[in-house]
């Protein structure tokens, strides 16, 4: 089957260089460059993926996600950005982005990071598995929600991603199944989406997403 | 005022104040020409830009008031009463006023400076009010004053739209020229950063080697500028890591990905981990093929700190190739071990990993 993508970057060399990159099994059906063309031809196509760049003219990729909250069903976002710092990342992920990969991935791997997506997985950076990991340090201050706290088991599966490891390698390392693997990154995504912690709702904030 | 005028003519202030007097006790001449000076007065703003001899002149001012005083005393009390007492008040209300340098509501003027106009408006509106009711006696001075209170009301009115303006043009014209500032850093630094790497880069067109480590250097560099906290190079170990991280790139051909979760104080047991892993770094880069990406994740917990650098190089077995490898078994593991702490190499088909502990010294 084939997945239906949307690239939505203001810079035309990233898209043609992102759209190039493709294998057969995803095919772009749309671009855009700004946040009213991006959900205007989101809302046109109805794709399976969009592959959304953090930063846009006309406000930011959050306001991409804003603008189509009632396609989230549908639609899955995978965020691409060249920022690094914590507020942009985590800012689209609990507006509903499933994922966050950096501009300088392979192609290879930005393909496999759209079918996990498509899939309905979580796919996280080492990076964005570092800030996770960071968020959700030490025991929450206020509520003991389950929310609020990873498991010990979560907590591995984003340090092995943070050190460097596929999803196939982790699940080798902690002997268990790659299936089992992305049921905690779902977990971990989730949390991240909508846990109140201190940490997060900082984040938010300094990006006003709250 | 009278600063102003012995300024621009080269007289002593002392001549003009008592020339003033004289005049003013003479015909009332000097009101008028103290009004018309005070409308010249502007010029005053320039010649006068010392702000050390504001005590001074202050000073100035007070004595001659009471030498005035003292001079009117002399003609008796009722010239002093209708005359001089007001205009004297006046004359350092406005004395007061002109002091200050400039009109802007925001200029400097230390605690108390909003004192100083109040003060000097106070005693201009005095001196004014004393002078028509010396004048004309309080009946018709209250009526006077209230058709001039009108009349100043309406002109203020008619002039306020104006000033608003000129106010708002101030106020955006001060951020259009902080905004201006900002944009001039950064083209200073684009140019001594971005630009060098662009020319270096069209120089090295051919060696795509050494362009994509320009261009990674660059990245980083711009990157850190950018986002991170401004911290010097030793100050912690997160900091200490990714400069670590940074050097490795730019001496060997790979992308060093440091993912730092916590942070902890600069100490002789962070030093040696972080050289321990700049160490495994390096020799990733070595090993692990040309344009290697090597992660670096670096934990720092309570009860101590762990660092894996990995990287997904051929993998080998360190058993097999220790002996040879005085990197490995000196740099690093001896390293940890001497420090307290411990080393780890797992090498797999997948890559190699080197893992270091160092428990919290209790």
């Amino acid at each position: 089957m084939t997945i239906r993508l949307v690239v939505v970057d203001d810079h035309a060399l990233v898209r043609s260089g992102v759209i190039a990159g493709l294998p057969d099994d995803i095919e772009a059906v749309a671009e855009a460059e700004d946040v009213d063309s991006a959900v205007r031809a989101i809302s046109r196509t109805l794709p399976d993926v969009v592959l959304l760049d953090v930063h846009l003219p006309g406000g930011d990729g959050p306001a991409v996600l804003s603008g189509c909250a009632a396609l989230l069903e549908g639609t899955r976002f995978l965020a691409l950005s060249v920022s690094d710092a914590a507020e942009d990342v985590i800012g689209v992920v609990r507006l509903g982005a499933r994922g966050y990969v950096t501009k300088n991935i392979s192609p290879a791997d930005l393909a496999d990071a759209i079918r996990r997506v498509a899939a309905g997985d979580a796919v996280f950076s080492p990076r964005l598995a570092g800030f996770v990991l960071d968020a959700f340090h030490g025991a929450p201050a206020q509520s003991d929600e389950e929310l609020d706290r990873l498991t010990a088991r979560e907590k591995d599966v984003m340090r092995l991603i943070a050190r460097g490891y596929t999803y196939r390698e982790a699940a080798g390392e902690l002997v268990v199944s790659v299936k089992t693997v992305e049921t905690h990154m779902s977990a971990v995504l989730r949390k991240l989406q909508l846990s109140n912690r201190h940490e997060l709702a900082r984040w938010a904030r300094a990006r006003r997403f709250v | 005022m009278g600063t102003g005028l012995a300024a621009n003519f080269g007289w002593p202030v002392a001549l003009v104040r008592m020339a003033f007097v004289v005049l003013v006790l003479a015909n009332g001449l000097g009101v008028i020409l103290y009004m018309a000076l005070w409308v010249v007065m502007p010029l005053r703003r320039e010649a006068a830009q010392d702000r050390d001899a504001d005590f001074g002149r202050m000073l100035a001012f007070g004595a001659v008031a009471v030498g005035a005083a003292a001079f009117a005393y002399a003609f008796g009390w009722s010239a002093l009463r209708i005359w001089i007492a007001p205009l004297l008040v006046l004359g350092l209300g406005l004395a007061i006023l002109w002091q200050q340098s400039g009109w802007s509501p925001t200029a400097r003027g230390g605690r108390f400076g909003w004192a100083r106009p109040v003060l000097g408006i106070g005693l201009v509106v005095g001196g004014i009010v004393a002078l028509v009711v010396g004048e004309v006696g309080w009946f018709q001075g209250v009526r006077a004053i209230g058709v001039l209170l009108l009349f100043l009301g309406g002109a203020a009115l008619l002039a306020s739209p104006w000033l608003v303006n000129a106010y708002t043009d101030l106020a955006a014209e001060r951020r259009t020229r902080i905004r201006e500032q900002e944009r001039m850093d950064i083209a200073a630094h684009v140019h001594d950063s971005v630009l060098q790497t662009l020319t270096l880069i069209q120089a090295n067109a051919a060696d795509s080697d050494q362009v994509s480590r320009l261009a990674r250097t660059e990245e980083r560099r711009l990157r850190s500028w950018l986002y991170a906290p401004v911290a010097g190079e030793q100050e912690s170990l997160a900091a200490a890591l990714t400069h670590t991280a940074a050097k490795v790139e730019s001496e060997h051909d790979a992308a060093v990905e440091v993912v730092n979760v916590g942070d902890a104080p600069w100490s002789p047991a962070t030093e040696a981990i972080v050289a321990a892993a700049g160490e495994a770094m390096v020799n990733a880069a070595k090993h692990a093929g040309p344009r290697a990406t090597i992660s670096v994740y670096c934990e720092a917990a309570d009860d101590g700190v762990s660092v894996f650098v990995r990287d997904r190089g051929p993998g080998f077995d360190p058993a097999a190739v220790a002996a040879d490898r005085r990197g490995i078994r000196e740099s690093i593991v001896g390293r940890m071990e001497r420090a307290g702490g411990s080393a780890e190499v797992v090498g797999s088909p997948g890559g190699t990993e080197v893992r270091l502990r160092m428990e919290r010294e209790v």
